[in-house]
């Protein structure tokens, strides 16, 4: 998805790594009870990459963070290159609409299908009347 | 002591190229590939990720190829690989609240509100080997499944909730059993420290995630035959994806960074009160990265049993004992150490060997006398 956006930009921008692509760990903290005290699970494999974008339309410059789950340096790459573009005013509404529309649309109809899934093996348990509960 | 010994290249990288020939296995066969792995071994994948305490599916099922099938093997892979990586950060607590449940059962309560969902379980299957696997299936044999459409129009438009209440809050809320509540501290981290004992719980419930299956399985049945009873219900538990809150320094704002499949329950355990606390219950807490009800179960029964001292209950059971316990819990210490002994000990044993014999020799001296 990202990838076929990103192909259909026109090239009147560029940007520069002020972070290149780089996988590294995120320590997960969990709390007992889910409440209670915080405690470290254990870690996550995560790319995060910084750049710094310039528009020769606008000469506006803005500064643009990704961050994908596993070692995906192109992934992290293109969402620092569409936060950065995003941050800049005429790309804003049509980014809006071409790219982070259909990926919430996407992530909810994930959602719905899922629950949907699960939904299926949802059981109401009765208990047995024993005899001697007369 | 233990003294080094030299020699042996060639033998080892012959026992070496011998190894990955082995693990390829018949060439006729086609190779397996990470993606086979991690799809349709998911749960060895998920054993692996939860003992290397590291989430990552696709190392995790590449680590479980390179390791032949060795689960324990591939755990240490994969806390071998962690030490390369650099840390960014922590993240916020995850909100296992929040979670987009698969599964969600409850053995304490019939009606939960939410309802229980069994998800995908080997829970009352008949355990009979099904030959038809012995073939390989088409994708169409699950969508013609006639039930699943039964169960499609059942539901209608109405609308499916997938995030539901935790089912110990109504306890909590009737008094019967005491919320969870911690300072909100920043927690010990075993992969920067040491352990060091006395243990806090956020240090047990650490070692207690990334501790051996087997080793926690044994301990919580210990406790269930007698070696420190904690009378244990299953208050809840639940399986879903759960996203995970990262507030990179440079933003100052969380970040959602990806999302991941948590196993967590929750027990119900055996009351205390006297006179001037009414009585109530008691809770353990386990919570376990991937689909792992066995570990989640398992390490709430040995986190309650942990506790003994918090409730003056007498220790009688090793699951009761936080050194036994946590030192022993941790299969790439175990399994290191054990196997060490079968690297060369040769110096060491001629010691031993002089030493029995000059003994025998006493004793026959003295025999003679």
């Amino acid at each position: 998805m990202l990838e076929t956006e990103a192909a259909k930009l026109p090239d009147s921008f560029s940007y520069i790594f002020l972070r290149r692509p780089e996988p590294g760990l995120v320590m997960l903290e969990g709390r007992a009870g889910n409440t209670g005290q915080r405690f470290n699970l254990g870690e996550m494999l995560i790319t995060r990459c910084v750049v710094r974008l310039e528009s020769q339309e606008s000469n506006i410059v803005s500064e643009g963070y990704g961050f994908a789950q596993g070692n995906r340096p192109r992934h992290a790459e293109l969402a620092a290159m569409f936060d950065a573009l995003l941050q800049q005013k005429n790309w804003e509404e049509p980014l809006e609409r071409s790219l982070i529309g259909p990926l919430i649309a996407g992530r909810k109809e994930q959602l719905r299908k899922r629950a949907e899934e699960t939904a299926d093996t949802k059981v109401d348990f009765f208990t047995m009347v024993r005899g001697e509960d007369k | 002591m233990y003294v080094a010994v030299k020699g042996g290249e060639k033998a080892i990288r012959s026992a070496h190229r011998l190894m990955a020939e082995k693990r390829r296995g018949n060439t006729e066969v086609p190779e397996v590939e990470i993606e086979q792995i991690r799809e349709q071994l998911s749960l060895a994948v998920d054993r692996v990720m939860a003992e290397g305490s590291l989430y990552d599916r696709d190392l995790a099922a590449l680590a479980v190829k390179q390791a032949r099938g060795d689960l324990v093997e591939a755990v240490f892979l994969l806390r071998a690989y962690r030490t390369t990586l650099p840390r960014f950060g922590n993240s916020q607590p995850m909100d296992t609240a929040a979670m987009h449940v698969r599964r969600r059962i409850s053995a304490a309560y019939k009606d939960v509100p939410g309802g229980q969902v069994l998800g995908p379980t080997f829970d009352y299957t008949h355990r009979l080997l099904d030959t038809d696997l012995a073939m390989p299936t088409t994708p169409a044999t699950f969508s013609d499944n006639e039930e699943r459409i039964c169960a499609e129009t059942e539901h209608g438009e109405e609308e499916i909730i997938s995030v539901c209440p935790k089912v110990l809050f109504f306890l909590e809320k009737e008094g019967l059993l005491p919320p969870e509540e911690g300072v909100d501290i920043f927690p010990g981290d075993l992969t920067r420290q040491p352990l060091e004992l006395p243990a806090d719980r956020d240090i047990r419930l650490q070692n207690l995630a990334r501790a051996d299956e087997g080793m926690l399985l044994a301990l919580a049945y210990s406790t269930q035959r007698g070696f420190g009873a904690t009378h244990p219900f299953v208050g809840e538990i639940r399986m879903g994806e759960t996203e995970v809150f990262f507030v990179p320094e440079e933003l100052g704002f969380p970040v959602v960074v990806g999302e991941i499949t948590l196993t967590e329950c929750e027990s119900v355990n055996h009351f205390v009160g006297n006179k001037r606390h009414p009585a109530s219950f008691t809770r353990g807490y386990g919570l376990v990265f991937g689909e792992n009800e066995r570990k989640a179960i398992s390490m709430a029964l040995v986190d309650r049993a942990l506790r003994a001292d918090e409730y003056d209950e007498e220790t009688r059971g090793p699951a009761q004992n936080v050194e036994f316990v946590l030192y022993h819990s941790d299969n790439v210490e175990a399994s290191g150490f054990v196997q060490h002994l079968k690297l060369p000990h040769y110096v060491d044993f001629q010691a031993e060997l002089a030493l029995v014999r000059s003994l025998r020799g006493k004793t026959a001296g003295k025999e003679s006398e």
